[in-house]
């Protein structure tokens, strides 16, 4: 770092905002000290349009106390309130498990206040779509931050799939770099919640489904299974078989589509000119992993396989909806790799976990580094320092109430989010109380 | 006043201390940053050894039940039963989901030092961009970038003293538990 770089960067930001002043009149009432560039500069944007400007000055009392990521009179989401929701986050982590991140992201869109202020500045508007893609990385961060947990842990014990995770990132990364480039800046806060709730809405009904005497049948039928091979002896293989062994798989064409997407990812982020040598990068990365055929592997001495596209692409939809709603994507790449793949617990966790970390990396660089948003890292701090009480008291709790009870709460739950977040978003008010 | 600001307040007095040991910005930037990474990576393993503690019996409880499918499943594949290994494969993937989740959630708040660091140095130097030779693109990068290295060295050289001088802790024996499928 360089001083004078130091020296240049604050002069050009006091020249700017003189400028802006004089351009905007009132802009400079319109930003706080401790704001970010990027907020300030969004707000100057917002001013330039009579129509906007109109919206902004409305919502942003000028000179009032600075709030959520320094805009004056923004709601400031409160550390007590973080700290309370977060412990219902992490105690949902530690009782049922995955749904605890889309709670983390409902804490970020309706506790805290933000979408409703956010939605207040009006579509288009550059401020609104720059506190809807903080919310959106925020989420990720939260959420993310199991596969970088997890992900070494899995690889020390032999059960990452290199090629799997490979085929799952090569679809991955594109897929995380895409959403960001084509919708960051330009989804609305009501588009994203809309969207947000559907997904809630879907979750809810898998939910549902287990609980039918259809879904349960499977379940009871798995678990007589279970009983029944208790007594059958398992050929012990020797501790040297446990891990994952590749069998068959062509490296050559895997490496070649990783080094493209990875650079289509790199170019959309760094390179400011010619955003159609990405797209071509990333399609001719994909098209190349159809040529990678099949890939055997065996895990504890049994062997399994899989088509390399298979993973591709679903690592493709799955990053893509991931880093759209701001959400790891774990809940959607365990039962893609068990029902779709058929693989086993083990190798699922670990390359879930990897899939995660990978999307995440690609989904935060490019919004962060390319699209420059910007977060408030206290308050995720917050956040955590409330997961960890709420995983404390999560298993202690969990002996009380019976996982059924606990299912149907979350059932309740995900309709109660998801109907609210569809309505609010699509239509504009919600059919649940509180309505509006 | 931002409730959040008010402990970035009350840190700022402890971590810009090492700032100023050196005389030349630079050296003291790079200093103060590798002693903040080091109060993070800290108390977040602090925070993770009392989670483990806490949560060992729920942990065993969860990792038991995940071996026992497991061992099953592999049975039902190896008597060549698909239909057997599917479904008891996938109760292993919900037993296992509920200690990884409980694990993850207990890993993750070991995090939460870095983020009030990083929302102080935000604070402090969120101004500050760092320049890369232009053989690598000359890409600027902000504060955020030298402190997840600093912070992950941290972390990583914690885990391998840990590991030499505690072998015998809650979360070791957790680990343990995990490879033994």
């Amino acid at each position: 770092m360089k001083k004078t770089k130091f020296y240049l960067a604050t002069g050009l930001m006091v020249l700017l905002s003189f400028a802006t002043l004089a351009m905007a009149q009132s802009s400079a009432e319109l930003t706080s000290p401790g704001m970010s560039d990027k907020m300030k500069q969004a707000i100057e944007r917002s001013l330039l349009d009579e129509e906007m400007a109109a919206q902004t000055r409305a919502v942003i009392p000028a000179g009032a106390e600075p709030g959520f990521l320094g805009i004056p009179g923004a709601p400031d989401p409160n550390l007590i309130y973080g700290l309370l929701w977060a412990i219902w986050v992490g105690w949902i982590f530690s009782t049922v498990g995955a749904f605890g991140g889309i709670m983390a992201g409902v804490g970020h869109i309706t506790i805290f206040g933000l979408a409703d202020y956010a939605k207040a500045f009006g579509k288009g508007n550059p401020v609104n779509n720059l506190i809807t893609d903080s919310i959106r990385v925020s989420n990720q961060w939260l959420v993310g931050l199991s596969g970088v947990i997890s992900s070494f842990n899995y690889y020390r014990m032999g059960r990452l799939v290199a090629p799997l995770g490979i085929c799952l990132a090569i679809g991955g990364v594109g897929g995380s770099w895409l959403i960001p480039e084509l919708t960051a800046g330009k989804i609305s806060l009501k588009a994203y919640i809309g969207y947000f709730g559907l997904i809630v809405f879907v979750l809810g009904f898998f939910l549902v489904y287990e609980m039918t005497p259809k879904g349960a049948a499977g379940k009871k039928e798995a678990k007589a299974a279970a009983q029944a091979f208790e007594k059958a002896a398992r050929e012990k293989s020797s501790t040297a078989d446990q891990g994952v062994k590749i069998v068959e798989g062509s490296w050559t064409f895997m490496w070649i589509a990783v080094v493209l997407v990875v650079a289509s990812a790199l170019w959309i982020n760094l390179v400011p000119f010619a955003k159609w040598v990405a797209y071509v990068l990333v399609l001719v990365g994909w098209a190349l992993t159809f040529m990678i055929g099949t890939i055997r592997f065996t895990f504890f001495g049994q062997q399994f396989q899989f088509k390399a596209y298979v993973p591709m692409i679903g690592g493709i939809v799955i990053a893509a909806l991931a880093s759209f709603l701001g959400v790891g994507g774990g809940f959607l790449y365990v039962p893609f790799l068990t029902s779709v793949a058929g693989l086993p617990m083990f190798i699922v966790a670990g390359t879930s976990a990897f899939s995660v970390l990978i999307g995440m990396i690609a989904s935060i660089f490019s919004y962060m580094v390319g699209k420059g948003v910007v977060i408030a890292w206290g308050l995720i701090g917050a956040e955590l320092v409330g997961i960890f009480i709420g995983s404390m008291i999560g298993p202690r709790t969990s002996k009380y109430i019976p996982e059924k009870v606990l299912k149907i709460i979350f059932i309740l739950l995900a309709f109660y989010v998801g109907i609210r977040y569809t309505t609010k978003g699509f239509l504009g008010y919600s059919i649940v109380p509180p309505f509006g | 006043m931002d409730s959040i600001e008010i402990i970035l307040k009350t840190i700022d007095p402890v971590l810009i201390g090492p700032y100023r040991v050196f005389e030349n910005p630079m050296v003291g930037w790079w200093v103060g940053t590798g002693v903040v990474a080091f109060w993070s990576a800290l108390i977040g393993e602090l925070t993770l050894a009392t989670a483990y503690f806490v949560n060992r019996a729920a942990v065993s409880k969860n990792l038991d039940d995940t071996l026992y499918y497991h061992e099953q499943s592999f049975k039902a594949k190896q008597a060549g039963d698909e239909k057997a290994y599917k479904g008891i494969n996938k109760l292993a993937n919900e037993s296992y989901g509920k200690s990884f989740f409980l694990l993850m959630a207990m890993g993750m708040a070991s995090l939460w030092p870095a983020f009030f660091a990083a929302a102080w140095l935000d604070k402090r130097f969120g101004d500050l961009e760092f320049t890369l030779p232009t053989w690598i693109g000359g890409f600027q990068l902000s504060f955020i970038a030298p402190f997840i290295i600093y912070y992950v060295l941290m972390r990583v050289a914690f885990g391998r003293v840990k590991k030499l001088i505690l072998p015998n802790t809650s979360e070791s024996k957790i680990r343990e538990m995990e490879t033994a499928g």
